[in-house]
């Protein structure tokens, strides 16, 4: 706690003050505890929602970036689509190749330049799953048999992951499996037009059913096959692919790996450009649509904080709902605050109007009254946060593992929770704040009370 | 020219209780000198402590002037009057009205926390002094709920004199006392008004008080019916 200067220039007067605070909190034991105990409640939901949605929202990130995005994207100048993640864009189809050369420019500049980058090329396609009754869009990713990280981020429920190998072999989601009624082993037929525009079809084997870690959750619909497959789905030549991935290590920082990367591609004469993530406008597919022409000479580089833009909405409107529960919360206490620092007015009547009556000002009755809520709250608050940042430290140091498995693909096969020291210094604040900002009131209508009145009350 | 110590001139006081309205002062003139031990006697409701009330800054007269030595404080705000109330008059209540939480020394000591030129050397000789003077030395580190009524009343008296006020202001000191402490009660009193030549007001309709007061008026309906040397 602060001390000013002048709280000790007065010969320790008002921590004197404070001290009969403190007398007071301890005396009405009960009361204090009660009032504690809901501090430290709300403080140790906020604390612990704040974790378990900072963990959801790396678990989100950390998915999207091992099974999609990478961290780094380098698409065709000429693909149109919001972000790589969103289902509601529609711009998949509109999604151009990489020429062949270009890939071989950019792997080229890493192995030079960054030799620690780890490049991952993807052929992705918009494509219908179909039977005699039933059409389904989804997203076909194409991955070179290299490709490992999606494993992390898709968890198998049967079967097993693709076989580096095979050319026919599809992953499909226990949704999808269950719609198209289809098994490990059986095939379903795939349909899209080509790059050409025209039908295309092919059939894949099931290879594994499984679900995305938490994107599964929002319906998201992905699905895995090797590149051979697309590249044969949509007409792409050898070495061409829809999108390179990079994936990088240490602490270097995004943009400015961009930014030299930009520079390095242009002085191959390789046109590109570091742009934000267009949302397709309906005028814009149309023409997608009917362009078939082959000028995608250039390239454009993004990165996650663009590509992951959809499920970092969707991982914004979880903290929001938290927080509406947290208010919700917040609003029971002060509620609570309010009665209690009325009825402690209501008993100190006469205790008030005897200090009144012996000089006393307004806000120095109140500072009692204050003072005993501030310490209240202070401690209760810093308690809670010691015992869920010890509970948080321990759950997310030992890796629990998720109960049951089958739920896997809810959090993860961990539970990795983590602290964020701004988050809990927040909730302190607010805790605290708040306690001051609801017991003001009552306290000072306590301390408004006629000393004369007060002094006759037996 | 010596000022008197509390000096009040025609002062009324008007409530309103519902619809009616309670006379409860209809015009006291009244004189108290330094270092008198004056009793302000008279039945329940014949506005002792109405007029208590008024000397001692917690109410305003409706009408008329009152003077503490040579301040006219009708007048004064409420910020101006808390002010008096803390540097020049002290407090003796019927029912003690110790905080239950603090000890002997803590509760001599309340009214001088909030006084900024009393340093904290100056603040615990003091609170010594008055423990010393009321003969709690013993009882110094004990709760008000373990002292006898007599002992509480002590302690009240050297809280209302800690700060040395210009005038002491008790509302029935004895009420709540047996016979033989209500004597030691007054003697006190009376023995700090001579050697401190602290002035005391005491409302009181106790025969014992009243005999030993140095002058004494007796209120009625709201006016001075008679007064006794």
């Amino acid at each position: 706690m602060y001390i000013s200067p002048g709280w000790l220039s007065e010969g320790g007067g008002r921590m004197k003050l404070f001290g009969l605070a403190l007398k007071n909190v301890s005396v009405k034991w009960w009361r204090s505890l009660t009032l504690g105990f809901f501090i430290f409640c709300v403080t140790f939901v906020m604390i612990m929602s704040n974790s378990f949605i900072l963990a959801a929202k790396k678990k989100v990130e950390s998915v999207i970036q091992k099974g999609i995005t990478g961290q780094i994207q380098i698409r065709s100048e000429k693909s149109i689509e919001g972000d790589m993640v969103s289902q509601y864009s529609m711009g998949w189809d509109a999604l151009e190749p990489i020429k062949a050369s270009n890939i071989s420019a950019i792997n080229e500049v890493l192995k030079k330049d960054y030799p620690e980058i780890k490049m991952e090329k993807l052929v992705r396609q918009s494509v219908f799953f179909t039977n005699q009754d039933k059409r389904e869009e989804t997203m076909l990713i194409g991955i070179e048999p290299n490709f490992q990280s999606y494993k992390e981020a898709f968890i198998l429920t049967e079967g097993r992951y693709l076989e580096p190998s095979a050319k026919d072999e599809i992953i499909l989601s226990d949704e999808q499996a269950k719609s198209f009624n289809v098994k490990v082993g059986d095939k379903i037929t795939i349909k899209t037009k080509n790059l050409y525009g025209l039908d295309s079809k092919i059939d894949l084997k099931v290879a594994g059913i499984g679900n995305f870690i938490m994107l599964s959750q929002f319906s998201y619909k992905a699905n895995y096959t090797n590149s051979a497959a697309v590249r044969q789905l949509t007409g792409m030549s050898e070495g061409e692919a829809t999108d390179v991935i990079l994936f990088t290590t240490g602490n270097k920082s995004i943009s400015a790996i961009k930014e030299k990367l930009s520079e390095k591609l242009k002085g191959k004469g390789i046109k590109n450009s570091i742009t934000k993530g267009k949302q397709l406008t309906s005028e814009e597919l149309k023409v997608s649509d009917i362009s078939f022409e082959d000028k995608n000479e250039g390239v454009k580089i993004s990165d996650f904080e663009e590509m992951g833009e959809t499920f970092k909405g969707v991982s914004g409107t979880m903290f929001r709902l938290v927080n509406i529960l947290i208010t919700f919360l917040i609003i029971i206490v002060s509620i609570l605050i309010i009665n209690l620092v009325y009825m402690t007015g209501f008993e100190r009547y006469k205790e008030i109007g005897t200090m009144r009556a012996m000089g006393f000002s307004k806000p120095q009755v109140i500072r009692v009254f204050m003072g005993e809520i501030i310490f209240l709250s202070t401690i209760a608050a810093l308690l809670s946060v010691i015992v869920s940042s010890g509970l948080i430290y321990m759950l997310g140091s030992s890796g629990i593992e998720s109960p049951i498995p089958a739920l896997d693909f809810i959090m993860g096969k961990t539970l990795d929770l983590s602290m964020d020291i701004n988050s809990i210094v927040l909730n302190l604040v607010i805790v605290t704040g708040i306690s001051f900002a609801t017991s003001f009131y009552p306290a000072y209508r306590a301390c408004s009370v006629d000393p004369a009145q007060a002094i006759r009350t037996v | 020219m010596v000022l008197d110590s509390v000096l009040i001139k025609n002062v009324k006081k008007f409530y309103s209780l519902g619809k009616t309205e309670v006379r409860a002062l209809r015009g006291v003139d009244l004189a108290v000198n330094k270092g008198e031990f004056f009793v302000l006697a008279g039945p329940s409701g014949s506005g002792k402590s109405t007029l208590l009330n008024i000397i001692g800054c917690l109410d305003y007269p409706s009408e008329g002037e009152i003077w503490l030595e040579d301040m006219s404080i009708s007048k004064y705000t409420e910020k101006q009057l808390n002010k008096i109330r803390l540097h020049h008059i002290g407090f003796i209540f019927q029912s003690f009205n110790l905080i239950p939480v603090l000890n002997v020394y803590e509760n001599i000591e309340l009214p001088l926390l909030v006084r900024k030129d009393i340093s904290a050397k100056e603040r615990c000789m003091r609170v010594k002094e008055m423990i010393e003077k009321v003969g709690l030395t013993k009882q110094e580190k004990q709760k008000p709920s373990e002292l006898s009524g007599g002992q509480q009343q002590r302690v009240a008296i050297a809280r209302a004199l800690v700060t040395k006020p210009k005038v002491v202001l008790a509302d029935e000191p004895t009420a709540n006392l047996d016979t033989n402490t209500g004597n030691d009660i007054i003697a006190l009193m009376q023995d700090i008004c001579v050697k401190e030549n602290t002035t005391f007001i005491i409302s009181s309709h106790d025969p014992k008080v009243i005999k030993k007061a140095g002058r004494c008026i007796f209120l009625q309906d709201g006016l001075v019916k008679e007064e006794v040397e």
